[in-house]
């Protein structure tokens, strides 16, 4: 198969939700393979017969636009890299964040006044679909929004009270005087 | 008698590791293995170990009654009813959540947990944080107080509080130099020049660095030496950079008349003590020399015999409680030391000196009384 072989998934119907149309998308076959997911369904189904492999779980079509753009992006130019970059499984190696990946991340999915929703509908997809680095990516963006903060920022972010008794804020104090 | 142990040391000054036989007929090594039972192992090492706080007192310092005022909140959420959560995220998945709390740097982790009682129980389930507050809460301070908690996420942490050799020689060590978060022996501490802390302005005029370069420097506040019992520790603070780090951003090697000794009189300002934890067996190890070494060096006359380095190197080898179970097996002095223990329960008439005293200087009851590494010697 050559490199510019390209593969369709097609979107889960949910005829209640609208966002959810069963839209077929297009990409390329290496840079879909980053996902565990159709790679599982891609080698047991013979590609050429079935063209469209369908997604079991529905993910809102603007999230799988998102995620096929990342695809496109981070496609291997081989089968053999690909191969390499799949079969590391050290979970704690961090991936580097490139300038695009994050523009990405800073227009398109936290970016234009949206909420952590959009944010947290990439990571539950990529978990869903098994793109480690994006997943990995997602993730480290969640650390960076608390990076730095203090508490106070910290509760603003997240949107969580100060639910402290006067005698835990005590414990708190001795804590922080601790650290001086 | 000067000349004489001059001579002696330069006939001796660069010869190999003396033979076994050699060993053997000299009484420092046994003729036959000594086969101690797992269950003495407590009692083999109260009587023929040591741990020198000489070492631990020169790098950053905190005697554990220090800690004991936050002991218990840093490592416990507030008795409560799961009633908040992390708001949005606490949608995430739990392994999701704990990645995202694993990427974090301790600095903001401690905050996290100043922010609400949810945020405080979600850090307090993770393993890696407990491990750090149960076993390394020195170093978590030490990290604070020089300002480069920010610069060590969690994971960081734990993974060097996991690891056992040095990262320049190898050997097993308690010590963190905290500027690059990495375990460092004492020795390559003091000696390395990539352990070399040295003040802004001196780099500055070593590499003629430019303001930018300057503003990539990493750097550190030094933490007061408070010593309760003696002041004599300078009270102020200061900053200093790491020398090989401004040699790498500058683009030039350092150079040699810079080396002298007392340009790395501040390297141990950027140290502090780290245990080992194993993850698998829960062992956590604060490193012991062996009194026996010492008690062979004080007593058989080989100093001239065996050559200076090869004691030294005996001498202040560093073990974890199993290297040292294997060393007693074949030290005949330590072996000596722990018969006269009366099973590990009264002190060996022949102790070495630096060995009861648990390092060469300051009063030993106040370093038993102020350590509590190791019980109280009987």
């Amino acid at each position: 198969m050559t490199s510019n072989a390209t593969i369709q998934i097609q979107n889960k119907l949910n005829e209640k939700n609208e966002s959810v149309s069963g839209k077929i998308f297009t990409i390329n076959r290496l840079a879909a393979m980053q996902s565990g997911v159709i790679r599982v369904m891609a080698q047991c189904c013979e590609l050429d017969e079935i063209k469209v492999i369908p997604l079991h779980v529905a993910i809102p079509d603007h999230t799988l636009g998102l995620i096929v753009e990342w695809l496109d992006h981070h496609k291997p130019a081989t089968d053999s890299e690909l191969a390499e970059d799949t079969q590391s499984s050290d979970s704690y190696k961090r991936v580097e964040m490139t300038e695009w990946d994050q523009k990405f991340f800073d227009d398109k999915v936290t970016g234009a006044g949206s909420n952590d929703e959009g944010l947290l509908r990439i990571i539950f997809a990529a978990n869903y679909l098994g793109i480690e680095n994006l997943l990995d990516m997602g993730v480290q963006v969640v650390a960076n929004m608390l990076k730095g903060k203090s508490a106070e920022e910290i509760r603003y972010i997240l949107k969580i009270q100060n639910d402290f008794t006067p005698e835990e804020e005590e414990a708190i104090r001795a804590e922080n005087n601790w650290t001086e | 008698m000067a000349a004489f142990w001059y001579e002696e040391v330069v006939r001796t000054v660069g010869s190999r590791s003396p033979s076994i036989s050699t060993q053997e007929s000299y009484g420092y090594r046994s003729t036959s293995e000594c086969r101690c039972h797992d269950d003495r192992a407590d009692a083999i090492i109260r009587a023929a170990t040591y741990h020198n706080y000489d070492y631990c007192r020169s790098v950053i310092w905190f005697s554990p009654e220090e800690h004991d005022g936050i002991r218990q909140s840093i490592a416990t959420p507030f008795p409560r009813n799961p009633d908040t959560g992390l708001c949005s995220f606490n949608r995430l998945p739990l392994e999701l959540l704990y990645e995202v709390l694993l990427h974090l740097d301790m600095e903001t982790l401690f905050h996290l947990r100043q922010a609400s009682s949810g945020t405080r129980r979600a850090v307090d389930s993770l393993m890696h944080y407990q491990a750090v507050v149960s076993h390394a809460l020195s170093a978590f301070r030490a990290l604070l107080q020089t300002g480069l908690a920010s610069s060590v996420s969690l994971f960081n942490f734990y993974d060097v509080l996991c690891t056992k050799a040095c990262v320049f020689c190898g050997e097993f060590d308690e010590f963190v130099f905290l500027l690059t978060w990495k375990r460092c022996c004492y020795k390559c501490l003091k000696d390395k020049e990539e352990t070399q802390l040295v003040p802004p302005l001196s780099v500055q005029k070593e590499f003629k660095l430019t303001d930018a370069q300057g503003a990539q420097l990493k750097s550190l506040k030094t933490v007061p030496a408070i010593d309760t019992t003696k002041s004599t520790g300078n009270k102020s603070r200061s900053t200093l950079v790491s020398r090989e780090q401004a040699s790498i951003i500058s683009g030039q090697p350092r150079r040699s008349h810079w080396n002298f000794p007392q340009n790395k009189r501040f390297n141990l300002k950027g140290a502090c003590t780290l245990p080992y934890y194993n993850s698998r067996t829960g062992q956590v190890d604060r490193g012991m020399l062996c009194a026996g070494c010492l008690l062979a060096l004080d007593n058989l006359g080989l100093f001239g015999r065996f050559s200076v380095q090869w004691w030294s190197k005996v001498c202040d080898k560093v073990y974890t409680q199993n290297e040292y179970l294997e060393h007693f097996r074949w030290c005949k002095q330590a072996q000596v030391l722990w018969e006269s223990s009366d099973g590990g329960t009264i002190k060996p008439p022949d102790l070495p000196e630096a060995a009861h005293r648990q390092g060469f200087f300051g009063d030993s009851e106040e370093r038993k009384e102020g350590c509590g590494i190791f019980p109280r010697k009987v």
